[in-house]
Order: structure tokens, then C-alpha cells, then sequence
């Protein structure tokens, strides 16, 4: 039977948000005031009359990133957190691209088969980099890669595959390079990607994590996440790129599905994603059909059953700033 | 997201055969996705209305007598104008669905041509502003996708699963499940079989479509005044007077222009 619904327009009214747990964030929004501290302290003595002997100016606050000086005050041009070092201020915005950092787990997409060197999309303002020389060859095994190895670069990796890597470096314009070089990482087979705002991902010490719901996920700090069936057997001869292609049973998919509309649920409510808080949306949504998660008021009874049977989970600093201006 | 503006143009004899029209016009907004700006959303704008096009090729669709004022001589003319502001999957759909219920909320309102004694025509609109015609709407078609992904179909697919699929067919259909036009979009091929399939599908699906549509309508309708302002009420946004054209809800502070004869 073909269910339609419709409904009329109406005001989304702003999920109630406590404060996250953690201390205090300093979230501003563009045009607000940081501090008006950006005068200048003078150091060392003053001496009248000296004819321009200098005296050491030192400079209250550092501009960073994300701020601007405006009629002696120092003004927010992006929409986030307000992070103090010593004496740099800098606003690290929320709805940014993924700024990669030294051991981040990211998933992300091939675009491009380049000499030695494969291009991957990974959200971030430069594409990401893998390199010949990071990758594991199929087998496991550990050897200096040949120009026979390069010419058959496609044969492991084309165009439009997902992969799972971590950030090894970054150069020095931004972009990042990755390596796969553990068995945990590789080509990724059959599942669901989910694309969300990499601020929106908790960082934790493992992002695999094995749902007991029946299901696999892994959360990038790039905000690609993939869930996928989770394997019966952990193949380690298999080096990460045999893809198993049998087709997936219809409740691992009906899983895979449920979880999928419960990230995106979470993420329509600007709520923090690890392991904890998908698996309480989950259960919270077992009570409704697997297509009614996406309606918003089931959506917001889900989220707040989620939040409440786990205390106060965080909410994400995007949350709080929905909340001043919703 | 899509916004549609149904103005009315009063207009002479100088196209006698022509009377009764309808014309389609429509633009994109720059705000979808950095491709459409300035000429490449030009391609998708003609696609669309090209098919709606098609869709209101039927006779029957609108009813065009009551556009009528004085037989053979003059008669209102509707610009529909339609802009996307936000492509999330299914524009068609969407796009035909927004559309009649346009056409739905239009107000005509009535006027009367007299002539005088030494013969200059006089156009003369009633003064209540609410005395207005309403078009029938009841044979107004929806456009519904179906998009051939392996080896099912799809209704209402989002981006990601258009991305995935090769095949589409776009069948409008009426409220009473008849088909008035289809059309085969995509590089891929579709088997006749599957396309029979689709159709079916497509005249079911229709057919729920316009019995949620016409509910969401009246609810509107029973709302009457006390309907939520949108925010294009809140802004104020007015269509450019320089067409000297009504637009198409009649609102009670406007004065109405008529054209010089």
C-alpha cells in the first residue's frame, strides 16, 4: 500500500539543551564579542623626554583564526568555540571542513589514480593523499613497491572505492596523508555510509566498534561514517582488500538500516556520535517502524528518550548555538 | 524547497487563437549547488519546463474557459513561475505538487468589460477584494519518479539513491489514476516489462499523492486566516509591479493596475 503524508509548513522549535558536560564552552557567533581586552600593556619603564626610546609594547591578546578586530574589540567571524592558548584566541569553527590530525581514523572515497599516489575525498578543504608506499598489499605482505606495483595500483584501489585509513601526516598547505598500514584498515566491502559535520563526532580511543545490535560501525573523525554487517570470522591473511560480496541477510540490513536513521536522527538534533549514543537511539527506536525514525516528531521522541536513558549525554556545541538563535 | 507564483495578465484580442494560455517559466536558484549558478542551471530550468509542459499539454488538466472574460476577446492568461531553492532528490515531483497547489490558491478575481457609447472599453473589478474565481483543480496531474535501482523501483528517491540509479521514468498522473504523460529519463535502459510495472506503481502512488495533497489543501484553506504567515509573508516579498500584473493571492492593501487598452 503506498503511504503518503504531507504536512504543512511550521516553525521547528529548538530542542531543550542543558549544558554539555565538560566545563563551560565559550561559543560565540559571528559578530560577537570576544573580548575588548586587545590594547596594548606597556612593559619596562617609561622615560620622559627621551626622544623615541621606545618602550616595549606587548600585545594583550593574540589574533587566531576565526576573529577580526573591530573598534578596539576583538569580534568572532565564524560561528563556534572560543579556544585560549596563553595568549592567542582563536574561534575554531563548528561547521568547518575535517582539519586532519596526526592518528585520526577517516573514511574516505578515491577519486583519483595519480603516479604512486592515489587522491581521496575526505571532507577537508584539500583532497587527502595515500601514498604507494603506505598501503598494505593484498596478502599481507610487507615489501619495497616495484614499478610493476604501480602500474597495477588500480587493481587495489579505483575510482569510487570507500576506504578506511589513518591520517599519518599533514603537509604543509593542509592536505593530509594517510596510510593503511594495519589490518583494520582497508577497502571497505558492503554497508552504508552516513555523511555528517566532522565537529558532530566524538573523539574517542577506538571509533570500530562492534554494535551487539548486530552490526558494525565506524565513525571517522571526518564525519564519514560506515556501517556494515559485521563479519562472521576476522580474516588476517586477507590484508584489508578481499570484499566479500555475498549478499547481506535481510535483518542484518534491516539493522544496518535502523542505525543508519538513527545517526541521522541524532545528527538532525545536533546531538555527539560515539558508540554510547547510537546504541541508545537504537533501542529507544525499537518501538517504531525502521521509515518513521525520519519523521521529525518521532525523531525528537527518540532523541530525547536516548538522552534521558543515558543521563545527560553531550549535546554538541552546535546544539547550544541552535538553541540561542533557533 | 521550491517556490511557485502564479500571476494572472489580463490581456486583449491581439491573439485571438491564443486565448486561453497558460505559460510556464522557470529559474533557478544559485543557492542549490555551485553547478547551477548563472548559465548551467539553464539546462535543468528547460528540462523542467519542457516536462511541465507536457504534463499540461492535456486539454483537460486546467480548465481553461474559466480563464475566459469576454469570449474572442479577452481572457487571463497565467504565468506560472517556479524557483528552486533547495534540491534534495525528486525535484519533478516536487515541482508538480508545489504547482498545483499554486493553482490551487490562486485567486482570479472577477471583472467585467464594459463598453461605452463611443465604444473605448472600461474594465471594471468588483470592490471586494475577496470576490474572486478559483480555478478547478480536481484534473490537475503530479509528476511521480520512479527510479530503477538493480532490479526494483523507487518512489520519491533522495540524492544519494538517484545517484545510484540509471533509469527514471516520470509519469504524471491524475487524481482519478489516469496517466497524461511519461517520460524516460537517465543513460540506462529500462525493460518494457518493468516499465508496465513502473506505470502501475506509479498510478497507485498518484493516486495517494493527490488524496494527501488535497487534504493538506483544505486543511489550509479551513485555516483561512489564521494560517501561519510564511516567511516570504513575513518579508514582504511582492512580484515586480512593472508587469502591472495581480499576483496571485489578492491581498487586501494592493491596488490592482490594469493595462492600457
Amino acid at each position: 500500500m503506498a503511504a503518503v503524508t504531507m504536512r504543512l509548513p511550521a516553525v521547528r522549535a529548538p530542542l531543550d539543551c542543558r549544558a554539555p558536560r565538560g566545563g563551560e564552552k565559550h561559543l560565540v557567533a559571528p559578530g560577537d564579542t570576544i573580548t575588548t581586552d586587545t590594547g596594548y600593556m606597556r612593559c619596562g619603564q617609561q622615560r620622559k623626554g627621551s626622544g623615541g626610546g621606545g618602550v616595549a609594547r606587548l600585545r594583550a591578546v593574540l589574533r587566531g583564526h576565526g576573529t577580526f578586530v573591530e573598534d578596539d574589540k576583538l569580534i568572532a567571524s565564524v560561528a563556534g568555540v572560543v579556544e585560549r592558548v596563553n595568549k592567542l584566541v582563536c574561534v575554531r569553527a563548528l561547521k568547518a571542513r575535517y582539519n586532519g590530525e596526526i592518528g585520526d581514523i577517516v573514511v574516505g572515497r578515491i577519486t583519483e589514480v595519480q603516479q604512486k599516489r592515489w587522491k581521496v575525498e575526505t571532507n577537508s578543504r584539500l583532497d587527502s593523499v595515500l601514498l604507494l608506499s603506505s598501503i598494505n598489499l593484498p596478502g599481507g605482505e610487507l615489501r619495497r613497491k616495484s614499478a610493476e606495483d604501480e602500474l597495477a595500483m588500480r587493481d587495489y584501489l579505483k575510482e569510487g572505492d570507500l576506504i578506511s585509513a589513518e591520517v599519518q601526516s599533514i603537509f604543509s598547505d593542509g592536505a593530509v596523508s594517510l596510510h593503511t598500514r594495519s589490518l583494520k584498515y582497508g577497502k571497505l566491502a558492503q554497508g552504508v555510509l552516513v555523511q555528517v559535520s566532522p565537529s558532530l563526532v566524538k573523539r574517542q580511543k577506538t571509533h570500530f566498534h562492534d554494535l551487539p545490535c548486530g552490526a558494525s560501525v565506524i565513525l571517522g573523525n571526518n564525519g564519514f561514517i560506515w556501517i556494515y554487517p559485521t563479519l562472521e570470522q576476522k580474516d588476517d591473511e586477507a590484508g584489508g582488500y578481499t570484499s566479500n560480496l555475498e549478499p547481506v541477510p535481510l535483518s542484518d540490513r534491516e539493522v544496518i538500516s535502523r542505525l543508519r536513521n538513527c545517526i541521522v536522527a541524532l545528527v538532525t538534533h545536533k546531538m555527539m556520535l560515539f558508540d554510547t549514543s547510537i546504541l541508545y537511539c537504537y533501542e529507544a527506536s525499537l518501538s517504531h517502524q525502521i521509515k518513521d525514525i525520519l519523521k521529525p516528531e518521532v525523531t525528537e521522541e527518540i532523541v530525547l528518550e536516548a538522552r534521558q536513558s543515558s543521563g545527560c549525554f553531550p549535546c554538541g556545541p552546535e546544539q547550544a548555538l541552535d538553541g540561542t538563535f533557533g | 524547497m521550491i517556490a511557485v507564483n502564479v500571476k494572472k495578465f489580463f490581456t486583449g484580442p491581439a491573439n485571438p487563437k491564443e486565448a486561453n494560455q497558460q505559460k510556464l517559466n522557470n529559474e533557478n536558484s544559485s543557492s542549490n549547488s555551485p553547478e547551477l549558478e548563472g548559465r548551467g542551471g539553464e539546462e535543468l530550468g528547460t528540462d523542467i519546463a519542457n516536462t511541465l509542459y507536457r504534463v499540461f499539454s492535456c486539454e483537460n488538466s486546467v480548465d481553461l474557459k474559466s480563464l475566459c472574460i469576454n469570449p474572442k476577446e479577452h481572457c487571463w492568461v497565467l504565468y506560472v513561475d517556479v524557483l528552486l531553492l533547495e534540491c534534495g532528490g525528486n525535484i519533478f515531483d516536487a515541482i508538480s505538487i508545489a504547482v498545483k497547489a499554486a493553482l490551487f490558491n490562486t485567486r482570479i478575481p472577477k471583472v467585467r468589460v464594459l463598453e461605452d457609447e463611443e465604444g473605448t472599453k472600461e474594465i471594471e473589478l468588483s470592490d471586494d477584494p475577496y470576490d474572486c474565481i478559483r480555478l478547478n483543480v480536481d484534473e490537475v496531474p503530479c509528476i511521480v519518479t520512479l527510479s530503477k535501482i538493480g532490479y526494483r523501483h523507487v518512489v520519491d528517491a533522495t540524492l544519494q539513491e538517484e545517484a545510484c540509479s540509471l533509469a527514471s521514468l516520470l509519469i504524471s498522473v491524475t487524481s482519478k489514476g489516469a496517466i497524461t504523460s511519461m517520460k524516460k529519463v537517465g543513460k540506462g535502459s529500462l525493460d518494457p516489462e518493468s516499465i508496465f510495472e513502473m506505470m502501475e506503481t506509479g498510478q497507485r502512488v498518484g493516486k495517494s499523492l493527490h488524496i494527501a495533497l488535497q487534504k493538506i489543501l483544505d486543511e489550509e484553506e479551513s485555516l483561512g486566516a489564521s494560517r501561519p504567515k510564511s516567511t516570504l509573508d513575513r518579508i514582504g516579498a511582492k512580484p515586480p509591479m512593472d508587469r502591472k500584473d495581480l499576483p496571485a493571492c489578492a491581498t487586501a492593501d494592493e491596488q490592482p493596475h490594469h493595462p492600457e487598452k
